[in-house]
């Protein structure tokens, strides 16, 4: 049933900016986060971890414990597997540790602090390995292996059109490396979860998570339980951005709370979760770019290297973006994409906002860049000539079948003030930069990317909508009630959304892929127009209706799943800075973000999507890395090292969005979660050349080069303006004595 | 656990800081900090918050006396618009931290960390600051009272030259008719712990050149140190000879020979002399020339 056919809905909520309607209850503190759960006799759960980054754990001497702490590990589990994607990750390491602060054992007590303390005094002996740093020492013969099957997980390769052919035609060719690092997502509620046996015997859970169905089959698999035996219920969640997408900290709480029969809960601190939780995987970037002098793209040539850490994860997933997004929203004829995802002995990658997309723009939309220095092009106007547009065909021979208009993006930023005004700058400190982008909707080629919804009609009027999305602070619950309130024709109190609870409500897939609004949108259209039908058809009282939808997925397919994609959204960025010749430090003053996302559902939501994106990628241009010492183990696990960008380090954030429309979407919304996180550091890239001359190729920016490369500026304009004022001189000089 | 007293008055305060092991809580933001990271070892603290005369600023007959118990926010309300000489201690609390902590972490508290990044330290050195110590005397059952110059007050990193239940009561600024001002770099606009900073204080002679100069630059030492060096080749200058292209270089070199920055988590050691150099030039062009 097509969610589309005759949904006819008075517009009262859908495209406008309403306010969070769990707003009040956060700023009140009423909102109830996973670690504010509470029960008598409970148990405090503490984690006990590998003090190295890589060895066999010879054994854990817990002689310093007192009786009154209850010690669980990996042997107490029916099933010691995640049940995720890859399958190589144990809830707890058995005999092989192969990160830094990897879960070794639990330690169970009746205060946090005992159990913390209790913690700390068992000594985990291990017989260490040698560590692997990088995919590069990981894919070496002959290195340590940390997994059984070895340390290269995937290797892609694809070719479209004959590039080596097409770069010998080119008149312009440029290339490079490019470094980025392990990112944190920096969600402001750490890990949490909060678990406890019912009255029926069941076992329920209280997480901060993105998806309570992988929760409960990663659960279930692990203490050995039928789901009927298991309910799972997404607390409010205080952040995600992919970290809490099968993160293990529900494990732990629903391991204390079956064994022991009592309520458990597990709070990661800050520490723990920013040297052990999931990180956005690192990279390096080898890519070639060819273009003619008319500034047409035709050749590409992109290698990545992916840092996937200990285990896989999500990483196949993000390998596959990388490789999808990699040579940008441009139509290129020859396209060759290589990439690697690796095993090293670093926290595990996993999903993050932006999925392998920010990793790949970073390398190709500063090289785009200099394309454009070299043969004399407004680097919009190249964008321009060479965007993606509806029916054009993408980087891995995918059609583009969805709504596409990348151009009207680059359209608002050629208006903007920030884009005109650049031509009256004279500040030599200041610069200006570009950068474009995409990224995909929805879960890519064969992985099921599917949502069901129910609405009941409730004795008071209202109705009751079920659906499986978390919230993760997005405010995915508020659009679906706008959706829900106009399709059904009532006031928006009228709708009560449930959400994210095992009991009640259908699986929907996770909070991912900036999917939610379009698939959780079309579920509902579909299950109200379910239910207009049978009230029409019935006249009587309709109990309920139910509603599904399914994400679009493209035609072509690659033996990894996962990519490519059928859907995208775009995206372009300007940013005005300064540079400060005293200290290297880069000083944002302006960004511009043009979005075309389809119809934005509620612009307040929006803008919010897109400066927070925003601001996380300034974070990943200018401060944040995971620093690791020779023995692989984490430097920085506070915020005090680690860096997240304070509100001073923002500047204002203009965000304009391209009036578009996609037809498979509910009222004709796609998805806009991730795509600003895409573009932002090659953009300011790109405006730190404007300044200084020189191309970065690391993220986080590098200080010092940019001094060195202000210095040498400097000392060029001033033997310019020597060299001029002495030619000034001497025809002046010659001038008085007739020789000039 | 950690215990906290909070004696109410000065002999009731210095008793309690005079049992062993016992360090004193003013507004706790690196006391809280240091025993979550272990280091901090003392488990007595005694809270000296109710000494209300610590958190007085005046001016006297010889000078301006900071109470230890005075707030950054404080310090910079009350030197805002006065005198241009103390312009680098105005513009150094203002860089610390966030206004939350600004609003609590005390002076006294900067002090005695004795973090070779601290903000204050450089800016009270070349202001020539010093220290009023009180400790409680058992034996004659009397309050014994030193003042010590802050210059070689801080010997290490985390180390002071303060004794025993000793408490910093107050920091002393000589009367002052220059101008000085102070440069940080740090890697984020705000709550960030300095990578570099400087303070720069000049005092020109009736003749029109520098009479007196001092220049403290800070995270670039074990303890933030005064540049008597370089401080004596700028006195005795003008002002067109110091902003000289080939002076300014020799100054430059001559506070790289008297700085020991290390590589850290936060940067390099390259960066942090480039950077140390780039501050002096900075302060002096700016106190000098007049633009930022």
């Amino acid at each position: 049933m097509s969610a589309k056919e005759g949904v006819h809905m008075e517009e009262r909520y859908t495209g406008k900016a309403i306010p969070r309607t769990e707003g009040m209850d956060k700023a009140t503190g009423r909102a109830k986060y996973a670690g504010d759960y509470h029960m008598d006799n409970m148990l405090h759960v503490a984690v006990i971890r590998s003090p190295i980054a890589h060895g066999y754990v010879k054994c854990l001497d817990t002689s310093a414990l007192t009786e009154d702490v209850i010690v669980f590990t990996g042997k107490d589990l029916a099933e010691n597997i995640i049940a995720d994607v890859a399958g190589d990750e144990p809830a707890l390491a058995d005999d092989h540790v192969r990160y830094h602060n990897e879960p070794v054992a639990l330690v169970a007590a009746d205060t946090a602090q005992k159990a913390r303390e209790a913690a700390e005094k068992v000594k985990v002996i291990c017989k260490p390995l040698p560590v692997i740093h990088d995919p590069f020492e990981a894919l070496k013969p002959g290195s340590v292996k940390i997994h059984e099957q070895g340390n290269e997980l995937v290797h892609f390769q694809n070719e479209k059109g004959d590039v080596e052919a097409a770069f010998s035609r080119c008149d312009v060719v440029v290339e490079d490396t490019f470094q980025l690092p392990v990112q944190d997502h920096g969600y402001m509620e750490p890990e949490a979860s909060f678990a406890f046996m019912d009255g029926e015997g069941r076992l329920n859970v209280y997480t901060s998570t993105q998806n309570v169905y992988n929760d409960r089959r990663m659960v279930c698999h692990a203490l050995g339980l039928p789901e009927e035996q298991v309910r799972i219920r997404a607390a409010v969640v205080g952040g995600g951005f992919g970290g809490k997408d099968g993160h293990t900290n529900q494990i732990f709480s629903a391991l204390v709370a079956y064994k022991t029969g009592r309520p458990a809960r597990c709070v990661f601190d800050r520490t723990e979760t920013l040297s052990a939780s999931y990180k956005r995987h690192s990279a390096v970037v080898h890519v070639k770019i060819g273009a003619a002098k008319d500034g047409r793209l035709l050749a590409f040539d992109g290698t990545g290297y992916l840092d996937t850490g200990a285990y896989a994860g999500l990483g196949a997933a993000v390998l596959g973006l990388f490789t999808e997004h990699l040579a940008g929203p441009y139509e290129i004829p020859n396209v060759r994409l290589e990439s690697y995802l690796a095993y090293t002995n670093k926290m595990p990658a996993h999903a993050m906002r932006g999925f392998g997309a920010p990793q790949g723009a970073f390398a190709t939309e500063t090289l785009i860049n200099r394309i454009c220095e070299k043969i004399g092009m407004d680097p919009l106007e190249f964008r321009y000539k060479n965007a993606l547009e509806k029916g054009s065909i993408g980087a891995l021979g995918q059609k583009m079948e969805h709504c596409v208009d990348f151009k009207g993006a680059l359209d608002l930023i050629r208006e903007s003030d920030l884009w005109k005004e650049r031509k009256a700058n004279t500040d030599p400190l200041i610069g200006y930069g570009i950068a474009g982008g995409h990224l995909s909707c929805g879960l890519g080629k064969n992985i099921p990317d599917s949502a069901k919804v129910e609405i009941l009609e409730r004795s008071d009027g209202g109705y009751d909508v079920h659906m499986g999305l978390v919230d993760i602070g997005q405010g995915s619950t508020t659009a679906m009630q706008a959706l829900a309130a106009d399709a059904l024709g009532v006031d928006l109190e009228q709708i009560h959304m449930i959400m994210a609870d095992t009991d009640k409500s259908f699986e929907c897939g996770s909070t991912a892929g900036s999917r939610s609004t379009y698939i959780g949108g079309n579920a509902i259209l579909a299950a109200a127009k379910h239910y207009k039908e049978q009230k029409e058809q019935t006249g009587a009282a309709c109990v309920k209706a139910e509603g599904e939808a399914h994400f679009p997925e493209s035609d072509k397919a690659f033996e990894t799943g996962g990519f490519p994609h059928a859907m995208y959204t775009f995206i372009a960025q300007a940013v005005k800075l300064r540079l400060d010749p005293v200290t290297g430090e880069v000083e944002l003053l302006d960004i511009f973000a043009a979005t075309e996302a389809g119809r934005v559902v509620n612009p307040l939501s929006m803008a919010g999507q897109m400066q927070g994106g925003v601001a996380m990628s300034v974070g990943y241009a200018l401060m944040e890395q995971c620093l690791f010492d020779e023995d692989g183990r984490i430097k920085n696990s506070d915020l005090s090292t680690y860096l997240l960008p304070t509100s001073m380090d923002i500047p204002h954030i203009g965000s304009e969005n391209v009036d578009a429309y996609e037809e498979s979407g509910p009222a004709g919304v796609k998805g806009a979660a991730e795509v600003a996180t895409v573009s932002i550091a090659p953009a300011i890239a790109n405006a730190v050349h404007d300044v200084t001359d020189i191309w970065p190729t690391t993220l986080p920016l590098d200080r010092y080069r940019i001094l060195k490369a202000l210095e040498e500026k400097k000392r060029r304009t001033d033997r310019n303006q020597k060299g001029a004022d002495l030619h000034k001189t001497e025809m002046e000089e010659g001038k008085k004595d007739g020789t000039y | 656990m950690v215990h906290i007293e909070r004696p109410v008055g000065l002999k009731a305060v210095l008793e309690a800081l005079a049992q062993p092991d016992t360090g004193a809580l003013a507004g706790g933001t690196n006391v809280m900090v240091d025993i979550k990271k272990k280091r901090e070892k003392r488990r007595r603290f005694v809270s000296i918050d109710t000494l209300d005369e610590l958190k007085k600023i005046e001016e006297k007959e010889d000078g301006i006396h900071i109470g230890s118990l005075a707030v950054f926010s404080e310090i910079e309300d009350y030197f805002k618009d006065r005198s241009p000489a103390y312009a680098c201690l105005c513009q150094a609390v203002s860089h610390v931290g966030g206004p939350q902590i600004r609003n609590r972490g005390t002076i006294g508290g900067n002090i005695l960390c004795a973090s070779p990044s601290s903000d204050t330290v450089p800016a009270l050195l070349v202001l020539d600051a010093s220290l009023k110590l009180l400790q409680w005397n058992e034996k004659d059952q009397s309050v014994k009272e030193r003042i010590v110059a802050l210059e070689g007050f801080v010997t290490g990193v985390r180390c002071t030259a303060l004794a025993p239940g000793e408490l910093l009561t107050e920091i002393i600024l000589p009367k002052k008719k220059g101008m000085s001002c102070f440069y940080k770099a740090g890697p984020r606009k705000a709550m960030a712990i300095s990578v570099v900073n400087g303070a720069l204080y000049l005092e020109r002679g009736e003749d029109g050149r520098i009479q007196h100069a001092g220049v403290a630059m800070g995270a670039v030492s074990p303890a933030v140190t005064r540049a008597h060096d370089t401080e004596k080749r700028i006195e005795g200058q003008t002002t067109e000879a110091i902003l000289q292209p080939d002076v300014m270089e020799g100054l430059r070199e001559s506070l790289s020979r008297e700085i020991t920055p290390i590589s850290d988590i936060r940067a390099g050691k390259d960066y942090r002399y480039l950077t140390a150099e780039n501050i002096l030039e900075e302060n002096l062009k700016f106190l000098l020339g007049g633009a930022r």
